[in-house]
C-alpha cells in the first residue's frame, strides 16, 4: 500500500518537473522567446520615461524680461552695464537663480532683456519663449523707497505672459516663478513681508523618500506582472494548440491540475529568475534604490507578486482566442493596475471614491506591500497580507477551473 | 518629328498600368484587412487603453486639488482671511486645496500621523497681532506640517501654499503707523486664450499616436501576411510594377488610419470638449504625410520580420517609444533639452506639434516649416523604403 502510494507520489512529482522543464524549453528556445525580452521592456520603457519627468529633479525654463523704462535695447544694456539699476539688477538675479522645492530644482533663467512686449510676441506665437516678465515703470526706484521706508502708495503689479500649452508645464512654470518671488520676499524685502509659514515634515525620523523611489517600486511590480501575467498566459494558451491536449483531455483531474501548477512553477522561475533579476538590476543601479533591509522579505514578496501575476496571466490564456492577443491583454492590465493601485502615486491621494475601491483590488495590496517591504523592510499592513493570501487562493481556483474548462475542453 | 507626342502617349500609358497595378493591390488588401481583426485590434485598441488608463487616472484620483487639514487657533479677522485664501486659492483649472477645519491642533495631528489627510495647514494664537505689533520683522506665522511619503507631495504642498502666502501678502495691505505695506502683485495673461487642461493634453497626444500606429501597424501587418500567405510570391511572378505595390500598402494604411482617426478624433473632440482653431487641411496633409512615413518604416519592419505577431510587438512598442519623445504623453519642454535634441530627429514630432499648435493657437510662421520638414521626410522614406522592398522584398 505505501509502496504504492509512494509510487504514485513519484509519477505525480515527475510529471510536474517535465512540465516546468518542458515549458521552459518552449519558451526559450521556440519562436515566443521575444516575449520574455519583451516583458522587460515594456516596464523599462515606463520607467525612462518616468525618469524623464520626475527623476532629473529640475525644471528648466526660459524667460524674457521687459524693462520699459528705456527708449532703446542700447540704453537698457548701459543702464544695467553701468550699474544705474541696482535695484533691478538685483530682482533680475533673483529670476536667475535656481529655486529649490523639496529636492526639485527650478533652473528658469532669462534669455533675453527687452524695452516692450512687442519684442517677444512673435517668440511667444512661435513658442520659442513659455514666459515673459513685464516689469512696472521705474521699478527700481519703487525698490529703492520701499527699502528706506519711504513707499507709500501699496502694491505694484509685475505683468506675466504665460504660454499655456500644457496644464502641467504652465503649472510648473507658474509655482517656479512664484518660488522665485517668494525668496526674493523673504531675503530682500523681509520687512515687508507680512506672513510666511514654516514646513515640518509629519515624521522627522523618516527619511521623505524621493518620488523616483515610489515609481522604481511601482515598476519592479508592474515588472513582475507583465512578465508572469505574458509568460502564463502564453504557456496556458500553447497548450490549446498542443499535441499533448487530447492525451491530457483523457489524463486524471489530478494530472491536469499537476500540469497547470508545473506551467504556474515554469513562470515562476523565469520571472523570478531571468526577468525580474534583469530588470532589478537596472531598476536598482537606474535609480538608486537602497538595497532592501530585509532581503528575505523583499525576495518573498517578489515570488507572491509573480504567482499573483502568473495565476492572473492562466485566466487571460485560457480566455484569449488567439495568441497575439496575449502581449497587449497583459500589458494594458498591468499598465491600468500601476496607475490605478498605487504603483505610480500612493493611493492616500486618490479621492476618497477611488480609494474605497483600489482598497478592494488585490493589486493595491501587491504594489502597497511591495513598496512597504522595499523601502523600510516592513511587510505591512498585515490586513493587505491575509487579502493577498485570500486573492490567490481565488485566482487559484479560478484558473484552475478555467484551465479545465477553456484549454484542455475546449475543442 | 513624332516622337514627343510618342513619348507622351508612352508615359500616359505607363501611369494608367501603374494605377490600374495600384487599385488592384489596393482592392486586394482592403479584403485582406477585413478579414484580419488584429490590424484593427492592434491598430486601434493599445491608444484607446492608454487614454482610458491616463484620462482615467488624472480625473479620478484628482491629483490637483490636495486636500488639507486647517487648524486656526489664532481665529482673528487676518487669521480667517488666510483660511479663505487657503480654501479659494485655484489654478484657472482647478482648486489647489480642499480644505477640512478641525478645532484643535491635537485632534488634527491624530488625522495626519493615520494618514487620513496628508496636509495640515496650522496658524497659531498671535498671527494678527504680530502681523499688526509694528515691529520690524515681525511676521504672521503658518505652519505646514506634511505627510512626507515622498518629496513630491512635500513639493506640491510648499507650492500652493506658497501661493496663497504670497497672494495675502499681495492683497492684505495692513497699515503700520501712516506706511502702507509694500507688495509686488502678479497679473497674468495666459497667451491661447483656451483652457488646456491634462485631459486635452493627453487626447491631442492620443489622436497624434494614432498617426504614428496606424501608419506602422497597418504598414508592416500588410508585408508580413503577404509573407505568412506566400503571396509575396505570387506577387513576386506577376507583372505588378514594385512601386505600385509599395504605394498600394502605403495607401491602404493612410485610408485605414485616416478612418480609424476620423471617427475617433471626432468622439474625443467632443467628450473632452476640445475646440479647433485651425486649418483642417494643414492637419489633413500632416496627417497623410505622418502616416505614409511610418507606413514606409512599417513595411521594412514586415520586410525584417515576416511574421505577424513579433511585427506587431515591435510596432507596438515603437509606436509608445515614439510617442514619448515626440511630445504626446507631455510637452517636450518638461523633458529637457536632450530629448528635445533627440525629438528633432524623428518625424511624428513635427505632427504631434502641427496638430496640438492647430487645434489651440494656430500659427502659419510655426506650422509652415514643420510641414515642410514631413514632406521632405516623407520623400526620403518613401524612396530607402521602395528601394528596399524592391531589392530585398521579392527574393525567393
Amino acid at each position: 500500500m505505501n509502496s504504492h502510494s509512494t509510487n504514485r507520489s513519484g509519477k505525480v512529482q515527475r510529471l510536474f518537473f517535465n512540465e516546468i522543464m518542458k515549458n521552459i524549453r518552449v519558451i526559450i528556445r521556440g519562436p515566443t522567446r521575444t516575449i520574455l525580452i519583451i516583458s522587460i521592456i515594456f516596464p523599462l520603457i515606463y520607467l525612462s520615461f518616468m525618469n524623464m519627468i520626475f527623476g532629473v529633479l529640475n525644471f528648466n525654463f526660459p524667460m524674457a524680461v521687459v524693462i520699459p523704462d528705456y527708449n532703446s535695447n542700447e540704453e537698457l544694456n548701459n543702464a544695467i552695464e553701468s550699474n544705474n539699476i541696482p535695484n533691478t539688477v538685483q530682482f533680475l538675479g533673483y529670476l536667475n537663480n535656481n529655486s529649490v522645492v523639496g529636492e526639485t530644482i527650478v533652473k528658469s533663467h532669462i534669455s533675453a532683456l527687452g524695452i516692450s512686449i512687442d519684442e517677444f510676441e512673435e517668440k511667444l506665437k512661435l513658442q520659442e519663449l513659455p514666459l515673459v516678465v513685464t516689469l512696472p515703470l521705474n521699478f527700481n526706484n519703487i525698490i529703492s523707497q520701499v527699502k528706506n521706508g519711504t513707499w507709500t502708495n501699496g502694491s505694484i503689479t509685475i505683468k506675466l505672459h504665460i504660454l499655456n500649452i500644457d496644464e502641467d508645464y504652465l503649472k510648473n512654470l507658474y509655482f517656479g516663478f512664484q518660488r522665485k518671488l517668494k525668496a526674493y520676499y523673504d531675503e530682500v524685502l523681509s520687512n515687508e513681508t507680512e506672513i510666511t509659514y514654516v514646513y515640518l515634515p509629519a515624521d522627522p525620523n523618516r527619511i521623505t523618500f524621493p518620488r523616483m523611489w515610489t515609481i522604481g517600486s511601482g515598476a519592479l511590480v508592474f515588472l513582475c506582472l507583465t512578465s508572469s501575467m505574458i509568460i502564463a498566459a502564453s504557456f496556458i494558451f500553447n497548450e490549446k494548440t498542443d499535441h499533448m491536449k487530447q492525451e491530457l483531455a483523457l489524463a486524471s483531474s489530478k494530472n491536469r491540475t499537476t500540469t497547470f501548477f508545473g506551467k504556474i512553477s515554469a513562470t515562476l522561475i523565469l520571472t523570478v529568475g531571468v526577468n525580474f533579476t534583469i530588470g532589478a538590476v537596472l531598476v536598482f543601479l537606474w535609480i538608486g534604490l537602497p538595497i532592501p533591509f530585509d532581503i528575505l522579505g523583499f525576495l518573498l514578496i517578489t515570488i507572491i507578486t509573480t504567482l499573483i501575476g502568473a495565476l492572473f496571466g492562466s485566466i487571460i490564456g485560457a480566455l484569449i482566442p488567439q495568441q497575439v492577443y496575449t502581449v497587449p491583454t497583459a500589458v494594458f492590465i498591468a499598465l491600468t493596475t500601476l496607475f490605478l493601485c498605487g504603483g505610480f502615486q500612493d493611493i492616500q491621494l486618490f479621492n476618497p471614491l477611488l480609494q474605497s475601491i483600489v482598497e478592494w483590488v488585490p493589486f493595491t495590496y501587491l504594489y502597497v506591500i511591495f513598496k512597504n517591504t522595499l523601502l523600510t523592510g516592513d511587510l505591512t499592513p498585515p490586513t493587505y497580507v491575509g487579502g493577498i493570501i485570500l486573492y490567490t487562493v481565488i485566482f487559484t481556483l479560478l484558473g484552475l477551473y478555467l484551465y479545465h474548462k477553456f484549454v484542455i475542453s475546449s475543442k | 518629328m513624332n516622337s514627343v507626342p510618342d513619348e507622351r502617349k508612352k508615359l500616359k500609358y505607363k501611369l494608367k498600368k501603374w494605377f490600374r497595378d495600384l487599385s488592384t493591390i489596393v482592392k486586394k488588401d482592403l479584403l485582406s484587412t477585413k478579414r484580419v481583426k488584429q490590424y484593427f485590434f492592434a491598430g486601434v485598441i493599445p491608444p484607446l487603453v492608454m487614454l482610458i488608463v491616463f484620462s482615467s487616472f488624472t480625473q479620478i484620483s484628482d491629483p490637483e486639488t490636495y486636500t488639507v487639514i486647517i487648524v486656526d487657533d489664532d481665529n482673528s479677522q487676518l487669521s480667517e482671511i488666510m483660511v479663505d485664501y487657503v480654501a479659494n486659492i485655484s489654478s484657472d483649472i482647478a482648486p489647489w486645496f480642499t480644505t477640512i477645519k478641525v478645532s484643535t491642533y491635537d485632534e488634527a495631528v491624530v488625522l495626519l500621523r493615520d494618514f487620513t489627510y496628508l496636509g495640515l495647514i496650522y496658524i497659531p494664537s498671535g498671527f494678527d497681532a504680530n502681523i499688526t505689533s509694528g515691529i520690524p520683522g515681525q511676521k504672521g506665522m503658518v505652519y505646514l506640517i506634511v505627510q512626507n511619503i515622498n518629496n513630491d507631495y512635500v513639493k506640491n504642498y510648499m507650492q500652493r501654499l506658497d501661493e496663497a502666502v504670497l497672494t495675502f501678502n499681495e492683497k492684505e495691505h495692513v497699515s503700520v503707523g501712516s506706511v502702507d505695506m509694500f507688495a509686488v502683485s502678479l497679473d497674468k495673461t495666459y497667451v491661447i486664450d483656451q483652457e488646456v487642461n491634462n485631459g486635452k493634453s493627453i487626447t491631442l497626444g492620443i489622436i497624434a499616436m494614432y498617426g504614428i500606429i496606424c501608419g506602422l501597424v497597418f504598414g508592416a501587418l500588410n508585408i508580413a501576411k503577404e509573407y505568412e500567405d506566400s503571396t509575396i510570391i505570387e506577387i513576386a511572378n506577376s507583372p505588378v510594377r514594385r512601386t505600385a505595390y509599395m504605394a498600394s500598402k502605403q495607401l491602404i494604411s493612410v485610408i485605414l488610419g485616416g478612418l480609424v482617426i476620423l471617427i475617433l478624433s471626432i468622439l474625443l473632440f467632443l467628450l473632452f470638449h476640445i475646440e479647433f482653431r485651425g486649418d483642417i487641411f494643414i492637419v489633413i496633409i500632416s496627417f497623410v504625410l505622418i502616416t505614409w512615413i511610418h507606413s514606409g518604416i512599417g513595411c521594412l519592419i514586415g520586410l525584417k520580420f515576416k511574421r505577424t505577431m513579433p511585427v506587431l510587438l515591435i510596432c507596438i512598442i515603437a509606436s509608445m517609444l515614439l510617442w514619448f519623445f515626440t511630445g504626446g504623453f507631455a510637452p517636450l519642454m518638461i523633458l529637457g533639452e536632450n530629448i528635445m535634441l533627440i525629438s528633432r530627429f524623428i518625424p511624428a514630432t513635427y505632427w504631434t506639434e502641427i496638430l496640438i499648435a492647430e487645434t489651440l493657437y494656430p500659427s502659419l510662421p510655426y506650422i509652415l516649416p514643420r510641414l515642410g520638414i514631413l514632406i521632405i521626410l516623407s520623400i526620403i522614406i518613401t524612396l530607402v523604403s521602395w528601394y528596399l522592398i524592391s531589392k530585398e522584398g521579392f527574393r525567393s
